[in-house]
């Protein structure tokens, strides 16, 4: 497996004023990640708010730069490869298609801008591609010269959708793209994400916070918690056999249609994460049904589990302390 | 059931006045919720679902407005004079879906939780301050005694919401309704937030009306449903019955819609309901789903007929089963 997109030792801080007299503290939204994004594989990322999932986002996309750590393309320093070479080969899909499309600008020439930009062909034909995308994404002619208001949310992530593939990416990035829609709508977008996918040979790092959608797309999940991978795996073994306590938590708070399970009991407690105050040792630690000693004080490493890679001294041990127990 | 349904709506309509025209969120709506019962009104946006919720309170917005043959709270005739405010905050109280613009920035948690309580049963500031450590133990929150001089912006987002729920339950409510209650919570906050709801629903005997788009909460926490569409009830049944064997042709889309883990395969197609939701500006006659439906005949123009049994599972449609 070589990697297509590549991020080592990835670091974001964000300065944050805490307020008149209590100056500033450094947030470390995304914190020494690792990361490959494999080509042509759905790469889901899991975790919630304030986990770092954007943000790793948009350094994917090369929109933020890392404060430390790199990013590469193929094998190339993305920072080597410029703005225009990103934006060719790694497109981003965003959550909310109410502020990522520009009001006054008609369809076609909201998916027809990035070839604009690069300089790609003449006017007309630029249209011609546009219409051929919304074509493909599900959209008619009809809508070209439409305004985004006068669009469904549904209808407007189409248009997201086609201004990312216009260009013809390697790799998709999807932020949270279904989460502000109807699932009657959330079920279209997946159907025609899919289906470019497999037409299009794309690759898709796909951000959402619903673990139904994930286990639908992704052929692999990370799951983040204050701003690191603290378990990664292929789907299926992912949910067959979850190895982070956190994980765990996440995939019981699934509510599939099953009437008579009840709400299930995470085993967490009321602790909550707070990315400005990142305990000591494992990141989970006070939320964790299981946390012993050592996971106050230490940071658990990344282990291989047989089918992925977890971070948790109690249910990935380093072999080290495998042999000592 | 025997007893006598504590709440009671019989072709309730609200009509929202729009620049293009009337809108009718809610059209000639009929429920009926029982003591003790969970009764969640599901539906995807702009179906009514959340305006039924704020008529019943009284709390629509001004543009709107209410009609209704029947309004009864326990008996009581809530559509008449100022029927409402004896029991909307008391008997009967609502949680909202932002737990962040629904508590006051300026006030403290105490303030604000015995508020309402003090209003409405009176007494010493002491005694209300009790019962609202009482809930805040009760609701989970540790050292209740200091969150009650805290102010929200010190609380996490879960925390709040469980301070709204302590909030409904001060003066002993006999309906609580909550509209998207755990929306805007993370996955592993909304399964505790939904967890807790649901035992004290039961410990409490409190009847509660949940409004949501989830299909997943809907099967996990209520007795009995009821689907909305287009300001309509489309389908009733128990929670049990309504994903065993639904009839309505919507119902049965919006469950295909939705991707199932250990059910759905990974990557396969998943259903979905072409089109949109019809205008609900002007006059809208006929079955609301019919340019939607795949059953869709010319008779859908017309009213569609009751079917199944309006106590257990009712639908309006002209298939006896789709």
């Amino acid at each position: 497996m070589s990697a297509l997109l590549s991020a080592r030792g990835l670091t974001r801080d964000f300065t944050v004023s805490q307020g008149l007299f209590k100056g500033r503290r450094t947030l470390h939204a995304v914190n020494g990640l690792d990361l490959d994004v494999v080509k042509g594989e759905v790469l889901g990322i899991v975790g919630e708010s304030g986990c770092g999932k954007s943000t790793l986002a948009r350094i994917l996309l090369g929109l933020l730069p890392p404060t430390r750590g790199t990013v590469a393309l193929d094998g190339r320093d993305i920072r080597e490869l410029g703005r225009r070479e990103m934006a060719r080969r790694v497109q981003p899909v965003f959550q909310d298609p109410y502020s990522s499309l520009n009001p006054r600008r008609t369809v076609a020439s909201i998916v027809a801008l990035p070839l604009a930009v690069h300089g790609i062909g003449s006017s007309a034909e630029r249209r011609r591609s546009a219409l051929e995308m919304l074509e493909r994404v599900g959209l008619p002619a009809r809508f070209a010269d439409r305004y985004p208001r006068e669009l469904s949310g549904g209808q407007r992530q189409r248009v997201a959708i086609a201004r990312a593939l216009v260009m013809r990416p390697e790799i998709v990035v999807c932020d949270e793209p279904t989460s502000a829609l109807d699932v009657s709508v959330q079920s279209q977008i997946l159907n025609l994400l899919l289906d470019l996918q497999r037409e299009l040979g794309l690759t898709y790092v796909f951000i959402s916070h619903n673990l139904a959608v994930v286990e639908h797309i992704a052929t692999r999940v990370a799951v983040m918690y204050l701003g690191q991978v603290v378990e990664l795996s292929e789907t299926a073994a992912l949910f067959r056999d979850p190895r982070h306590p956190y994980t765990r938590a996440l995939l019981a708070s699934v509510l599939t249609p099953e009437p008579g399970l009840g709400i299930p009991d995470t085993g967490l407690g009321l602790a909550f994460p707070d990315p400005l105050n990142p305990p000591p040792g494992c990141p989970f630690h006070p939320r964790c049904p299981d946390a012993i000693g050592v996971c106050r004080v230490e940071m658990p490493p990344l282990v291989d589990t047989g089918h992925g890679v977890a971070a948790c001294h109690v249910h990935a041990p380093p072999p080290a302390a495998a042999r000592a127990a | 059931m025997t007893a006598a349904p504590i709440l009671e709506v019989e072709g309730l309509s609200v009509d929202i006045a729009t620049a293009g025209g009337t809108l009718h969120a809610v059209r000639d709506l009929s429920f009926a919720v029982n003591r003790g019962e969970t009764l969640c009104l599901v539906g995807e946006s702009g179906c009514g679902k959340s305006m039924t919720a704020l008529s019943i309170m009284d709390l629509l917005p001004r543009a709107a407005t209410r009609r209704a043959r029947r309004l009864s709270f326990d008996g009581q005739d809530l559509s008449k004079g100022r029927g409402v405010e004896a029991v909307r905050g008391n008997r009967m109280t609502m949680i909202f879906q932002e737990p962040m613009t629904a508590l006051n920035p300026a006030y403290t948690i105490g303030d604000q939780l015995t508020e309402g309580y003090l209003r409405h049963k009176g007494g010493a500031g002491s005694a209300a301050r009790e019962r609202a450590v009482l809930l805040l133990e009760k609701v989970g929150i540790a050292s209740a005694g200091e969150r009650l001089r805290q102010y929200p912006h010190q609380l996490s987002g879960g925390l709040r919401q469980r301070v709204m729920i302590a909030m409904a339950l001060m003066c002993g409510p006999d309906l609580v309704i909550a509209d998207e209650p755990t929306t805007a919570l993370d996955v592993t906050i909304q399964a505790q937030i939904l967890r807790l709801l649901g035992d004290l629903q039961k410990e409490l005997g409190i009847a509660l009306v949940l409004i949501t788009h989830d299909l997943g909460v809907v099967a996990r926490l209520a007795h009995r449903v009821a689907v909305m569409y287009a300001g309509e009830i489309v389908e009733t049944a128990t929670a049990e019955a309504l994903f065993r064997d639904p009839r309505h042709p919507y119902t049965q889309g919006l469950i295909s819609c939705i991707p199932v883990p250990g059910k759905t395969r990974p990557g396969e197609r998943l259903g979905v309901i072409p089109g949109v939701v019809p205008s609900l500006v002007g006059d809208l006659t006929g079955c609301p789903f019919r340019t939607r439906c795949p059953h869709a005949r010319a008779i859908c123009a017309e009213e569609p007929p009751h079917r199944g049994a309006p106590d257990a599972h009712a639908w309006r449609c002209i298939l006896e089963a789709a």
